[in-house]
């Protein structure tokens, strides 16, 4: 059922990015991806926040189930930052005249990814249940350091990237707000469809393992 | 308070003496910066004398990759022959051992930045001494690079292929700090108010409460 309604959230939220929402009068056609983009790194701060909270839940009480959550959180987390990091250079390249640009923003975008890329890395590398757990845990908690850099990058370094939300008054007419936030609202609910159908299969994994373990 | 302060002296003391003793990280760590910089003088085409720009990333980017190695071996002075639990057993806090490995790294990284300052200047005829802010903006630098490395090398200190998953989880964690460390110094050398410093120290003092919190759990992966 999940699956479903995240596939008919998405597909209405495109319907109405692409057909029912003004385009901006300087950008053009372009600055619809500006939807897409903005949703994905919404859902790639509660990902990794996720991660990091069940890696914390993980060292205090040693569950495996902890750790599995964690695992999923930063899977789902790492794939919309993928989609960040695919979308932006999209929307910059005819708006900035570059597809990449070493801007502040980006580059601890850019960062954050890596070092989820290696997470998943070391998860790989260790073999022993526990060991890869609480290394996985101490990992993710101090790849939670970058999350508040990345957000506040713009501000410390001034780069180029737009503040949207942040600028007065939203920075956004309404119909444009009323578009990004139904686009937020259905990344949400694709959020939780991976998240969930990702989970149920680590759950398995987790039983599995158990059971391997009993024998 | 004393016995934690004695503790953190006699992990400090005992990772000196195995040094001074077998004296291994230190010539191959004297010797990994000079082919460093040597493969920056070509790659760079640089030519006698260099701006504060480039002096500044020859100096953090021979750290950031010499630097982990030196943790990792000094680290691995005591996991090697398991010392680390011949001092929790004689009562020791995970606290003050993560305290005693992390200045020792940190001062030998210390020592081991001035001796890369002293073969820019050299090769390159780029002075860092008329600066005296620059040694503050080093040691705030290396302060947090230090700690997170003991973390992650005490992390994966008897994994199979260490040092190059060490490098990989490490510098994906370590590159805010050392992007904060390499602005604040060229903000320094050129004079201007060096805002990144304070970002700096913030970095230090949330990696050295994280990593003093997280050691224990560190310890406990290959326990």
């Amino acid at each position: 059922m999940m699956p479903f309604i995240s596939c008919t959230a998405l597909l209405l939220a495109f319907i109405n990015i692409f057909f029912f929402t003004p385009e901006e009068i300087s950008q053009g056609l372009v600055q619809k991806i500006f939807y897409v983009h903005l949703s994905c790194a919404m859902m790639m701060y509660v990902g990794f926040l996720l991660s990091f909270i069940f890696s914390v839940f993980y060292l205090i009480e040693k569950r495996v189930r902890w750790d599995g959550l964690a695992l999923v959180s930063s899977e789902v987390g790492f794939l919309f930052c993928t989609l960040v990091l695919s979308t932006g250079p999209i929307w910059a390249r005819p708006i900035w005249g570059t597809w990449w640009t070493w801007e502040p923003r980006l580059t601890t975008t850019f960062i954050l990814w890596l070092t989820y890329a290696s997470y998943f890395v070391l998860r790989q590398n260790l073999n022993l249940p526990k060991q890869r757990a609480t290394a996985s845990a101490v990992i993710s908690i101090l790849a939670a350091i970058n999350i508040p850099l990345i957000h506040f990058s713009v501000k410390i370094w001034r780069g180029i990237h737009p503040t949207v939300l942040n600028s007065k008054n939203g920075g956004l007419p309404l119909s444009m707000k009323k578009t990004l936030l139904l686009t937020v609202l259905s990344f949400l609910i694709w959020f939780v469809a991976l998240f969930f159908q990702r989970w149920k299969l680590e759950k398995s994994k987790i039983v599995l393992s158990n059971i391997k373990n009993k024998e | 308070m004393t016995h934690f302060l004695g503790n953190m002296k006699l992990i400090f003391k005992t990772l000196f003496c195995i040094e001074f003793r077998n004296k291994k990280n230190f010539f191959s760590s004297l010797l990994l910066s000079l082919v460093i910089l040597l493969i920056f003088s070509f790659s760079l085409d640089v030519t006698s004398n260099i701006d504060s720009t480039l002096a500044t990333a020859l100096l953090w980017v021979t750290l950031a990759f010499l630097g982990n190695m030196v943790v990792s071996g000094f680290t691995s002075h005591l996991f090697q022959n398991n010392v680390e639990h011949m001092f929790i057993l004689s009562g020791a806090s995970s606290l003050s051992l993560f305290f005693g490995f992390f200045l020792s790294s940190f001062i030998f990284l210390f020592g081991l930045s001035i001796f890369i300052c002293f073969l820019i200047a050299l090769f390159f005829n780029f002075s860092f001494v008329s600066i005296p802010l620059f040694g503050i903006a080093l040691a705030l630098g290396l302060l947090g690079y230090a700690c997170l490395s003991t973390l992650v090398s005490c992390l994966l200190r008897f994994q199979k292929n260490k040092d190059l998953l060490t490098l990989i989880v490490f510098l994906p964690l370590a590159i805010p700090l050392l992007m904060t460390a390499t602005k604040a110094t060229l903000q320094i050398f050129s004079h201007v108010p060096p805002i990144s410093l304070g970002f700096l120290l913030g970095f230090d003092i949330i990696l050295i409460t994280l990593s003093g919190l997280l050691f224990e759990y560190g310890l406990e992966v290959f326990s």
